[in-house]
Formats: C-alpha cells, sequence, structure tokens
C-alpha cells in the first residue's frame, strides 16, 4: 500500500481527462440525460420550460456521476501503479438511444464505456507480481460500480431528507442502472474486465450490486439504514485489508 | 455437381449481414416516429462511417461493406413510417461526414499505451 503523501504526488502528476476522454463524457452524458429524461417533459401535454428544467438536472446528475466513478477508478489504478483511460463504448450509446426511442422512455440503459489500463514501469517496481495484471484490471473496473453505489447511497439519503426532489430521484435511478449495465459482460463494458480478471470478485460484485438495489429502491427507512451500514463496515474492512496488502 | 454446405466460418460475412438485416428492419418498423426513424439512421450512418475508417485497409473490404449494407437495406424495407429517400439521403450524408471527421483527425480511434515509462 503506497502511503496518502505518495498517492497524492502520483495523482498530481497523472490524474488528468484527456481530450478524447471529455469528448466522450460530453457525449455520453448528452445522450443519458435525453434518455433519462424523455418521459419528464410534461404530464398531459408537452411542457417545454419543465422538460429543459428536467433535463439540464439529469445532465448535472450525469456530469456529477461520471466525473466521480471515473476519478474513484483514476485514482484506484494510480494507487496501484496503472494509469486508467477510459474508452467511450460510442456503440452503446447508440444502443441506448435507438432502445429509449423504441420504448418510449420506459426503459432507459446506460451503456457507457471500460476504463483500460497502462502499466507503469517506475511505479510499479518493487510491487508484487511486477507487470500487468488482469485481476488488478478487474479490481479498478470494480471501483467505477462502488463508485455508482457510493453516489446512489448520498441520493437515496437526499430523496429521503427531500422526498419527491426530481433531481435526488434520478440520481438514484441513474447510478443504480448504471451499477448494473456496467455488470454486463460484454467487451467495451467493465463487467468483461472483472469477469476475466477475477471471476471470484464479479460473483460478489453481483450480489453487492442486488443487494444495495434492493435496500435503496426501496425507498424506506430501513432499507436506507441498512444499506449505510453494509457500507460503512465494507469501507473499514477494505481499510484494513489494504493497509496489510 | 456437388453442394457442399458452408460452415459459419466460411460464411460468417453473410451471416451477419443477414442478423444485422433483420435487426434494421425489426428497429424500424418498431420506431413509429418518423424523426426517430431519421435520428436512428444518423447514428446508424455515423458508426458505418467509422466502422468503414477503420477497416478502410483491411483486405478482403468485401464483408464489412456487405454487413452495413445488409443493415441499411433491412431498414430501408422496414421504413413505411418515413421517406426511405430521405432515409437513403441521411445515412449517406451521416456516412460521409463521420468518414470526414476520421479521416481529418477530428474524431480518433481510441489508442493506449501498453506500458508507460
Amino acid at each position: 500500500m503506497v502511503s496518502f503523501t505518495e498517492l497524492w504526488h502520483r495523482c498530481k502528476d497523472n490524474f488528468r481527462f484527456s481530450q478524447q476522454e471529455l469528448v466522450g463524457i460530453i457525449a455520453i452524458a448528452i445522450a443519458s440525460a435525453f434518455i433519462f429524461s424523455f418521459r419528464d417533459w410534461g404530464a398531459e401535454t408537452f411542457d417545454l420550460a419543465l422538460g429543459m428544467r428536467n433535463l439540464i438536472l439529469t445532465l448535472i446528475v450525469i456530469f456529477i456521476s461520471l466525473f466521480f466513478r471515473l476519478s474513484l477508478q483514476k485514482v484506484n489504478s494510480l494507487f496501484d501503479g496503472f494509469k486508467a483511460e477510459f474508452k467511450t463504448f460510442w456503440v452503446g450509446i447508440v444502443i441506448a438511444l435507438v432502445l429509449a426511442f423504441i420504448t418510449n422512455g420506459r426503459f432507459p440503459i446506460i451503456l457507457a464505456g471500460v476504463m483500460i489500463t497502462s502499466f507503469m514501469v517506475k511505479l510499479r517496481l518493487g510491487e508484487f507480481r511486477y507487470g500487468h495484471s488482469y485481476q488488478i484490471n478487474g479490481v479498478i473496473a470494480f471501483w467505477g460500480i462502488i463508485g455508482n453505489l457510493i453516489l446512489a447511497l448520498l441520493f437515496a439519503l437526499g430523496l429521503y431528507l427531500f422526498p419527491e426532489n426530481y433531481f435526488f430521484h434520478k440520481g438514484l435511478l441513474f447510478n443504480i442502472i448504471m451499477a448494473w449495465c456496467a455488470m454486463l459482460p460484454l467487451p467495451q463494458l467493465d463487467g468483461l474486465s472483472i469477469f476475466w480478471g477475477w471471476r471470484m470478485l464479479y460473483y460478489i460484485a453481483i450480489g453487492v450490486v442486488v443487494v444495495f438495489t434492493v435496500l435503496l429502491i426501496s425507498q424506506n427507512v430501513i432499507g436506507l439504514i441498512v444499506a449505510w451500514i453494509l457500507a460503512i463496515i465494507a469501507g473499514i474492512v477494505n481499510w484494513l485489508v489494504m493497509s496489510e496488502v | 455437381m456437388d453442394f457442399e454446405p458452408k460452415t459459419l466460418q466460411e460464411n460468417w460475412a453473410e451471416v451477419l449481414a443477414a442478423a444485422l438485416m433483420v435487426l434494421a428492419l425489426v428497429v424500424s418498423m418498431l420506431l413509429r416516429n418518423v424523426l426517430f426513424g431519421y435520428i436512428t439512421i444518423v447514428l446508424a450512418g455515423l458508426i458505418a462511417g467509422r466502422i468503414y475508417y477503420i477497416k478502410r485497409f483491411s483486405q478482403p473490404i468485401l464483408p464489412s461493406i456487405l454487413i452495413i449494407i445488409g443493415f441499411l437495406l433491412g431498414y430501408l424495407i422496414g421504413g413505411f413510417w418515413g421517406s426511405r429517400f430521405g432515409i437513403l439521403l441521411f445515412f449517406g450524408a451521416s456516412f460521409v461526414i463521420s468518414y470526414y471527421l476520421h479521416l481529418k483527425k477530428i474524431i480518433v480511434i481510441f489508442k493506449s499505451e501498453k506500458f508507460i515509462k
């Protein structure tokens, strides 16, 4: 485990979003905001003002979610001595849009992309099994799903405090759906990286996503409290385990 | 004359083209809204332009062209809700635009390094 100071310096030197990553993120955000706000352009009649407001709020949610998720993956990859770059799944964006058109927005999905890792020679010196590791690649991919679940927890808390709030509702829905879609073992999605990198982790990830989906979508106090307790315990266990590695 | 049955390895391009033709037919028939239909074919044209740019120097190129044409044909056959000429026009325009953007490196193909020193 590298120290916090070392991790800070690694991030200072290498934590960046390249131009092609930013272009991909913007494209995903615009397409997904359109998909997720598809049915929110007026109840009985078309309402442009309401629709634009909902679209902008959804766009803000998606930007926050994407940047948080990708940042978490990049920091985690630097922690292990890899550089992670986000590869956009352009065909996935088209598939999600066409599905939204066909189902009239009733079946929103998001097929964003995958993190591709590059082995950083200097940072991996002295590490266990020096060289590229598909297992670590899988763990880095898993951190993306963890990022979505963390945000889902925060949005669920916001939804509990402010019921019927559109922003928190969309945030919860988007992050849960993104966690599920990212788990699919398809090429150009994180799920395949986890599946081939560490099979046991893939099954654990499915279980984690199922449990948190059930607890958070139920939208009651007990589910929220249990989800937070589980998340805090998992965080403490992860910190204790990683400090021994 | 003996006709030997071909394996999937030999006629994968034709099978994929037929599958995409059916898919495009189903999608175009389900998209009753004309605007959404045109938007979909524009997006398909952009993807097709990207695929053609990636495969433009590979040999043989016919499978890629066959697959693209198969998709377009299926979409045209199922295009009851809008104008078929419009579908062809939008597909062609977006194909050319996408190819041009890739040629001028405005849109790039993702490349990552295996290791960084």
